[in-house]
């Protein structure tokens, strides 16, 4: 169990790391996944909703720190996002059963959710424009976050078969 | 009391953890103005110069050919403008010396290359190589030839991080270029639109709008925006106008920022 936790922790930093160099040099316009969030889902698919909800908060803040972003943004949107997602974990699962248990659906709605809070508390956006702004900042992420999840998968797969 | 206290944790840990955490995030947002914590964001300035390394011979390769075509053009247009204002400054010294007025310095500029864009609904940044050892300070005005980028709202001594005009947060002041109309500039996540024009002003599609003396950041006379829709049918007093920037924001590679002190100029403007 502690085994895994660390290494999932150790996973988690390279996610956060390949987050803020390699995902800013590739993300285009609105295109941006956030494959941070794709891990910590997994994460807390894995480990159950109290070590996803800390791992959700502490990665958050961390990446507020190291992004210059609005300091405790990510560290709430995610927190929100871990502590949904949660309530799909179960203490009998393994790491093959997370992907064919929801995970995508799982990922899908707590990215919106994630995104949603985010823009909620640090943008006074004007209501009208609120859709637009979501669609922009909110669907399109979470759309390129879902494609990158099926990248991940693949690889996944691929080095499992090796 | 403590019995049932420890019992209800017990059974509900998962809310009180989150609970605790959400009152931590509260506490993080509203640190975020506090001098430490934004002292905290420069560690973010590591990444930047690993992805500057990292991109630079990467972006030098695939974009020499295109980036000389581009400097190439707006060598051309600088070179055009630069005969114009040749010609304007000559007719303007003329005057002055007619009206007999004080003659302006000019405003000392940096040339500074963008080595990340980065999009969030609230901060839309760029970094650029230069920082407080190349002589930039906070809240600098930083634009391309063809019109506003944004401003310095962070820096370190190689660095600074440019909020750009796109953000749902920012609101500038601007003008009319032809008719004087003034009104606040903003971004709605998709668009810029021109908001407080009244009806009885006078807006064209194709307007110009630059930056306008109540502008608290920027110097006056920057151009801004270009009108691409104005409407009087909305129900307020108000024109509906959407504007498109004059400076594309997601092509600008190179930049130049202001490096004199804005906050004296502006003293001087007002006691003039």
């Amino acid at each position: 169990m502690n085994d895994r936790i660390i290494k999932s922790v150790f996973y988690l930093s390279l996610l956060l790391l390949f987050q803020l160099i390699v995902v800013e040099i590739i993300s285009f316009k609105y295109i941006k996944p956030d494959v941070l969030l794709i891990g910590l889902i997994y994460f807390t698919l894995l480990n159950g909703q109290i070590l996803g909800m800390i791992s959700g908060f502490s990665f958050g803040l961390l990446m507020d720190i190291l992004s210059a972003g609005v300091i405790g943004s990510n560290a709430l949107s995610k927190l929100i996002a871990t502590f949904f997602a949660g309530y799909f974990s179960r203490e009998d699962v393994n790491e093959r059963e997370i992907i064919s248990s929801g995970f995508f659906l799982i990922l899908f709605i707590a990215s919106l959710i994630e995104k949603f809070v985010y823009i909620f508390i640090t943008s006074n956006v004007d209501f009208k424009y609120l859709l637009i702004v979501y669609v922009n900042y909110g669907l399109i992420p979470t759309l390129a976050t879902m494609v990158f999840s099926l990248f991940m998968l693949f690889f996944t797969r691929r080095s499992e078969v090796r | 009391m403590i019995y049932w206290l420890i019992r209800f944790i017990n059974n509900y840990r998962q809310y009180v953890i989150f609970a605790i955490l959400i009152l931590f995030s509260l506490f993080f947002l509203s640190l975020n103005e506090a001098k430490e914590i934004s002292n905290l964001r420069k560690t973010s300035f590591i990444f930047y110069s690993l992805i500057d390394y990292l991109k630079s011979p990467v972006d030098d390769f695939l974009h020499l050919k295109n980036e000389f075509e581009i400097l190439k053009k707006e060598n051309t247009d600088l070179t055009q403008q630069l005969l114009k204002l040749k010609e304007y400054e000559k007719e303007r010294n003329q005057l002055l010396e007619l009206l007999n007025f004080e003659r302006a310095n000019p405003i000392k500029l940096l040339n500074a290359r963008i080595i990340l864009k980065s999009s969030d609904p609230v901060r839309n940044k760029f970094v650029i190589d230069k920082g407080k050892n190349d002589g930039v300070k906070l809240n600098a005005t930083v634009f391309s030839y063809s019109g506003l980028i944004g401003y310095v709202s962070d820096l370190t001594s190689n660095y600074s991080v440019v909020y750009t005009i796109n953000n749902l947060n920012i609101r500038i002041s601007v003008k009319n270029a032809r008719s004087g109309a003034m009104g606040i500039l903003s971004w709605d996540g998709e668009k810029f639109k021109i908001y407080n024009v009244s009806k009885s002003a006078d807006v064209k599609e194709g307007d110009l709008f630059v930056t306008s003396d109540f502008s608290s950041i920027f110097p006056a006379g920057l151009p801004v925006a270009r009108v691409t829709y104005a409407s009087q049918s909305s129900e307020t007093l108000f024109y509906d106008i959407t504007a498109k920037s004059e400076c594309d924001l997601s092509e600008v590679k190179f930049c130049l920022v202001e490096l004199g002190d804005l906050e004296k100029k502006k003293i001087k403007f007002l006691i003039r």
